[in-house]
């Protein structure tokens, strides 16, 4: 079992009021798997993503990724932890604007356990199409270029799951397209993937999406024929290809 | 993260914002640049007190001189034969040299004023001084012709003498007196060599009114004296000097059986006795610049970590990036001490260059004397890098105790 959660709650005091903003989910991810969770905003995908990132951790409950009981970790082992086991795509991208897209990808390695090389930093850039822009200031790239540079970045440590918070949202259409028809490959290769997003048209290229509403799971389905991203980028328009 | 990677990482923020990083520099490198010349120009003042006083008394430092108590005393202060006690003897030497630790040797010498020297008509009243070999280099006495008292003068009481530029130009005008001979106290003495000239004395005396003989010369066949009018003590280690001091007043008190309130019929004085009155005011200007230019660094300093927490506040995002893809909160703290101390110490290392070369251009300009030691740099320089760690310091912990999520919801 790669995700683990058990009655999971997350609770902010905002002055004196309790905000339950995750109010007791559990939930299981197996090693392939590729989950959608989704809902409106405020219903605590957010909050869920942290903690799934290991950026937060629980009020209550236990959540196990790839068999390490994080709520017992303290700060040290969860940036370990963030550093090995889990790939971050955010919606904003999240480059650091004074480094190269090279740079980007090699942050990770800065703070590993193990001296990662960089000639796999440049794999990995070109494993997302970019192996001509190694040396380009992420002013210098479009959004969606700048989206799978952050993918690229997820992966140079070869992470246990990737988890991807809005990764379209900032996207047109083709860009967003281009990015899910990553996020399916990388699926297919056998890695585990979790995507929070509204949008449920997003969410349909998973396989299994996950419903919360008011911090807790009110739907966790199948799904029957998952959308295709490369189908549908073939299928867009021709004056929206060449934007 | 190691060291290579986190100068880098620093170096890459300090680039990124020039103006920021020069006004975070400017502040430690004016202080810098302050106190770099201040211990230059003090240190150069210092050296130059030194080497006058050194040239006056002679680079040894402690000299025991029989003190003024006799009826006769007058206005030299007891160095004379006739004038002062009669208590410092050749056994009093001996036992300094044998008893007082860090003791290399002690040299006996002997001394009286108004002697009548005549060379034919011509006749000086000056000074007489009984002295062996070692006194050419106690007391920085350059021989400008002829040759200095030798240890063989010593041991056969040659009549000899050096005559003090004064006396020479008294007795001989522009006449060469090497070879002559003169007649001190009706006793013929050859004329050995002429002192070279070391000119007026702090209080007014003249150093050239003099003429050295041998000592064994003066105490048997001029005066027949067997007391000493001064011992001059050499060490091994000079900067025992005040201790050793202190234990040849102790010997001689005991050796003399002075106990309090009896005064001591003997003086000990030091070399730095004499260069600490003179290097008195100079070291008044050197603290007050000082506190100055320490005022300036903590200024600096302040300046930095101003700086800083604006920084850390604009770079929140970028930290909330660099947690969440596994940077603890030690590197965070890491990275921004070292770009504080990366500042203070390049702000640093600029602050001393610009100070030695100000330093050289006030020596060319102005004849200041001054002196750059290796230990004043590097204490500047580690002094920049504690200022850097010191205003780097709350900056760096704000940074690092920032909540991943809130950091990354930062605008």
């Amino acid at each position: 079992m790669m995700i683990e959660m058990q009655d999971v709650t997350r609770v902010y005091d905002m002055g004196g009021e309790e905000v339950r903003a995750v109010d007791g989910i559990s939930l299981q991810v197996e090693e392939g798997e590729f989950v959608a969770i989704i809902g409106p905003s405020g219903s605590g995908k957010s909050t869920l993503m942290n903690l799934l990132a290991c950026l937060d951790t629980p009020t209550s409950g236990t959540y196990r990724l790839d068999g390490v009981e994080v709520g017992k970790l303290d700060d040290d082992q969860l940036s370990l932890v963030r550093n090995s086991k889990v790939g971050l795509v955010f919606q904003s991208y999240n480059l650091l604007a004074r480094m190269t897209a090279l740079e980007n990808v090699e942050l990770p390695l800065l703070y590993g356990a193990h001296q990662g090389d960089a000639a796999a930093a440049k794999q990995a850039l070109e494993s997302v199409g970019l192996g001509d822009r190694l040396h380009y200031w992420p002013s210098q790239l479009s959004g969606g270029q700048q989206q799978r540079v952050a993918i690229a970045r997820a992966l140079i440590n070869d992470p246990a799951i990737v988890l991807a918070d809005e990764p379209t949202g900032a996207l047109d259409t083709r860009s967003g397209l281009e990015v899910m028809d990553i996020f399916q490959r990388l699926n297919r290769e056998g890695r585990t993937v979790v995507l929070v997003t509204h949008e449920q048209t997003i969410a349909e290229h998973a396989r299994r999406v996950v419903s919360i509403r008011d911090g807790r799971i009110v739907a966790d389905e199948a799904v029957a024929s998952p959308r295709d991203a490369r189908d549908e980028l073939a299928r867009l328009p021709m004056e929206e290809a060449r934007r | 993260m190691t060291f290579t990677t986190t100068m880098r990482e620093a170096k890459r923020a300090l680039i990124a914002n020039k103006v920021r990083t020069l006004l975070m520099m400017a502040g430690v490198t004016i202080g810098l640049a302050a106190l770099t010349i201040i211990v230059a120009v003090g240190q150069g003042a210092k050296a130059q007190v030194m080497g006058r006083v050194g040239k006056m008394f002679g680079t040894n430092p402690i000299m025991v001189t029989a003190s003024a108590q006799g009826p006769n005393a007058g206005r030299h202060m007891g160095m004379g034969v006739g004038v002062g006690s009669q208590t410092l003897t050749y056994e009093d030497m001996k036992a300094i040299e044998q008893e007082v630790p860090n003791v290399r040797k002690a040299s006996p010498g002997l001394i009286k004023s108004d002697v009548v020297v005549k060379y034919r008509q011509q006749t000086a009243i000056t000074e007489v001084f009984g002295v062996t070999p070692e006194f050419r280099e106690y007391r920085s006495w350059d021989v400008d012709s002829g040759e200095f008292i030798s240890d063989e003068d010593v041991r056969g009481m040659t009549r000899v003498v050096l005559l003090g530029q004064t006396v020479a130009r008294e007795l001989f005008g522009d006449a060469d007196p090497v070879g002559q001979t003169v007649r001190i106290e009706n006793v013929a003495f050859k004329v050995k060599g002429v002192l070279a000239g070391k000119g007026a004395s702090p209080h007014g005396g003249d150093f050239d009114d003099r003429v050295i003989i041998p000592i064994t010369t003066f105490a048997h066949r001029l005066y027949n004296v067997t007391y000493l009018s001064n011992i001059v003590v050499e060490l091994q280690d000079v900067s025992r000097m005040q201790e050793t001091a202190a234990a040849i007043t102790e010997l001689l008190r005991k050796r003399h059986h002075i106990v309090p309130p009896k005064q001591d019929d003997f003086a000990v004085r030091t070399g730095t006795a004499i260069v600490r009155l003179v290097s008195g005011s100079t070291r008044t200007l050197t603290l007050f610049l000082g506190i100055v230019s320490t005022i300036a660094l903590l200024v600096g300093g302040l300046v930095i970590m101003n700086i800083m927490l604006v920084s850390v506040g604009e770079r929140t995002r970028e930290i909330g990036i660099r947690r969440a893809v596994g940077a603890r909160r030690k590197d965070i703290l890491t990275q921004f001490l070292a770009e504080a101390v990366a500042v203070t110490s390049a702000g640093g290392l600029a602050g001393v260059l610009c100070g030695v070369f100000g330093a050289v251009a006030l020596r060319a300009l102005k004849h200041t004397p001054i002196q750059i030691s290796w230990q004043a740099v590097a204490v500047a320089l580690i002094f920049s890098i504690i200022v850097g760690i010191a205003s780097g310091v709350h900056p760096a912990r704000r940074a690092a105790h920032l909540h991943p999520v809130d950091a990354l919801r930062a605008e």
